[in-house]
């Protein structure tokens, strides 16, 4: 073959790959259009309760913690941890064309392809992780994916979702695949799902919800079918509905309602297969839920069960590994103005009770909480309000019902609250927990490891 | 304020006016839909950052095309995934028919993913947005002959990678 009709044929190529009549999605044309009013646009986009632009991204950065506290968890059971560092290359219009051609292997490590604040971090069968939409600058959401390789230490592209999304949920099912739930596109709440295969890198279609939900709750059940509660139907009106999602049949269908509306609740499978679904708040009384109910596969109902002891929104809530539950921290009113809170409850699925167990060192709300190896509670960054994050951690210890803090993830590392406006584009602190002395039987939560700034 | 409101108006024009192209050049370089949003998004976003340095409005299509460009190099560069070695497995059933447009989808697209991401770019440039070599090089800020290096290897390469499918195929 000539090059000549090589050329013929890459142009016949193209033109057959590209449709000149295509045009760009309706939503990249939505969020392109509001870029020159960034900041407000962003503020819009994103939810009411997260008022100003620092705060999605303070969300961005614990979330991502949150992936690499779950992906140091397995390199402590490994004979070694991988050297990983170094910085990332930063988009740029500016960036020479004629420096060295990179090749994939060549790229630094640890550093995601593409920003993203409010996606979620699964930690798949094989130890990766996989890593799904968000919101990028401008509150704009991501259909992409990347996967995270603790072995490597490395993020890699793979497929893409159908529809881009932030504030979803993303739930690992029995058979090793992910389920992705509803979110947030930029106008309104999903209610569309999509299935994500490790083996084959790519995401499918599954059946929808009968409405739209972001900042809901989703819950693998005992039996393999999904819980997914509450959450934004519409920005402002939250939802007491609850779905099931049978991975068999690929369907939602609808069971029990809860007792009132609750979006940022959480969400704890009990041992016994019920469902614990304890605060959050739908702005109603301007105050997040002190209230909890419990959730019954078997009558595919909910009931109320005791109180906390405090208000809860973007709290914490960790299985411990007698059975009882730990709540932690959270925000007290719903606009998320108000401080954060250090208390702690201890839920007893046997007697049903919350009792106050002692508070957290910090306040903190919107953080991650990582239950060990050990059976302590690793409960890392947050913040006691909208405009301060902490990089302390601190640990649980459910022996002596005690928090002490533990090493710093960095001081100024958590947050960067330069914000959507900083050039270049801002990219989340990548963060990998590590611990100090690989030859013991039980992971020491002494240490914090950079993966690149 | 009113300034500010101005430029944003400007800038949301032009970038209306240019999005669709974007999006497919976008498309064209990276393939996956998905990839080409988030490129073509970044880089619009990256050129509202860079709005102030772009003096004449009219010559926004090569100031942005290299924003562009650059955005995609940036997801080729970090995405493992693309191929880059052995294809034939994709391409021996259609090798057999080489000038069939048919089997072209199947041939040229695991070709042109064993090309680097600047070898990918300018063959797009060249064969899909039909640009000339010069045109290449100003959008690249690159020298002609640079340019005109690239596409002469890229072209180089996939004739090699047509050629080892079509003999995997007559193999078999």
């Amino acid at each position: 073959m000539t090059d000549h009709e090589l050329e013929q044929r890459l142009r016949s190529w193209y033109r057959a790959e590209i449709d000149e009549a295509e045009r760009a999605p309706a939503a990249l044309r939505m969020n392109v259009a509001a870029i020159p009013g960034a900041r407000p646009s962003a503020e819009r986009r994103l939810p009411w309760r997260f008022p100003t632009i620092g705060r999605p991204m303070r969300v961005a950065v614990v979330a991502l913690t949150t992936v690499l506290v779950v992906g140091g968890a397995l390199y402590l059971n490994g004979p070694s941890q991988p050297a990983v560092g170094g910085p990332s290359p930063t988009p740029s219009a500016s960036t020479s064309p004629s420096e060295p051609a990179a090749s994939p292997s060549a790229v630094p490590a640890g550093s995601m392809a593409t920003e993203r604040g409010l996606h979620t971090a699964t930690l798949l069968a094989d130890g990766r992780v996989l890593i799904v939409g968000g919101f990028g600058s401008y509150g704009v959401a991501r259909a992409t994916a990347e996967i995270f390789d603790p072995g490597t230490g490395t993020f890699s592209p793979t497929g893409s979702m159908a529809t881009a999304r932030g504030q979803h949920t993303a739930t690992l099912l029995g058979d090793g695949r992910v389920l992705i739930v509803g979110g947030f596109a930029g106008s309104s709440s999903l209610a569309t799902a999509e299935i994500y295969d490790p083996g084959t890198g790519t995401f499918t279609a599954t059946g929808s919800m009968s409405e739209g939900r972001s900042f809901h709750e989703a819950t693998l059940l005992a039996d393999g079918r999904v819980l997914v509660t509450g959450g934004d139907g519409q920005v402002g009106h939250p939802l007491a509905t609850a779905e099931i999602y049978d991975p068999g049949t690929g369907r939602f269908s609808l069971t029990g309602d809860m007792s009132v509306a609750r979006t940022i609740a959480t969400a704890t499978l009990l041992p016994d297969g019920r469902v614990l679904i304890a605060g959050g708040g739908n702005g109603s009384s301007g105050q997040c839920f002190r209230s909890a109910e419990v959730y019954d596969p078997g009558t595919g109902a909910f009931s109320a069960t005791g109180a906390m002891s405090n208000n809860r929104c973007g709290h914490d809530a960790t299985l411990l590994s007698d059975g009882r539950v730990l709540l932690t921290g959270g925000a007290t009113n719903w606009e998320g103005t108000g401080p954060g809170s250090a208390s702690a409850d201890l839920y007893d699925p046997a007697t049903g009770t919350f009792s106050r167990s002692n508070s957290m060192v910090d306040a903190r709300s919107i953080d991650t909480a990582t239950r060990l190896d050990d059976g302590r509670v690793l409960i890392a960054g947050g913040g006691p309000n909208l405009t301060h994050s902490l990089a302390s951690a601190e640990l649980f210890d459910p022996g002596t019902g005690s928090f002490s803090l533990t090493g710093s993830m960095g001081p100024g590392k958590v947050l960067r609250d330069e914000g959507l406006d900083a050039s270049p584009a801002p990219r989340v602190n990548r963060w990998e927990f590590a611990h100090q002395g690989v030859s013991s039987p039980a992971p020491r939560a002494s240490g914090w490891r950079s993966l690149g700034a | 304020m009113e300034q500010t409101t101005e430029r944003g108006r400007a800038f949301g024009r032009l970038a209306d006016g240019h999005l669709d192209a974007a999006y497919r050049l976008a498309r064209a370089i990276l393939r996956d839909p998905g990839e080409a949003q988030d490129a073509t998004h970044d880089a619009f976003l990256q050129a509202w950052r860079k709005w102030s340095t772009l003096r004449d409005h009219a010559r926004f299509e090569p100031w942005f095309d290299r924003i562009l460009v650059n955005s995609c190099r940036n997801r080729l560069r970090h995405a493992s995934r693309w191929p880059t070695t052995d294809i034939s497995a994709e391409v021996v059933t259609a090798a057999g028919d080489p000038f069939s447009q048919t089997t072209d989808r199947d041939v040229l697209g695991p070709a042109l993913a064993t090309l680097s991401a600047d070898h990918r770019i300018v063959v797009a440039l060249r064969y899909y947005r039909d640009l000339p070599v010069g045109e290449i090089a100003m959008r690249l800020d690159i020298p002609v002959g640079t340019a005109q290096s690239r596409l002469h290897y890229a072209l180089e390469q996939l004739h090699v990678a047509i050629d080892r499918a079509n003999s995997r195929g007559a193999v078999r």
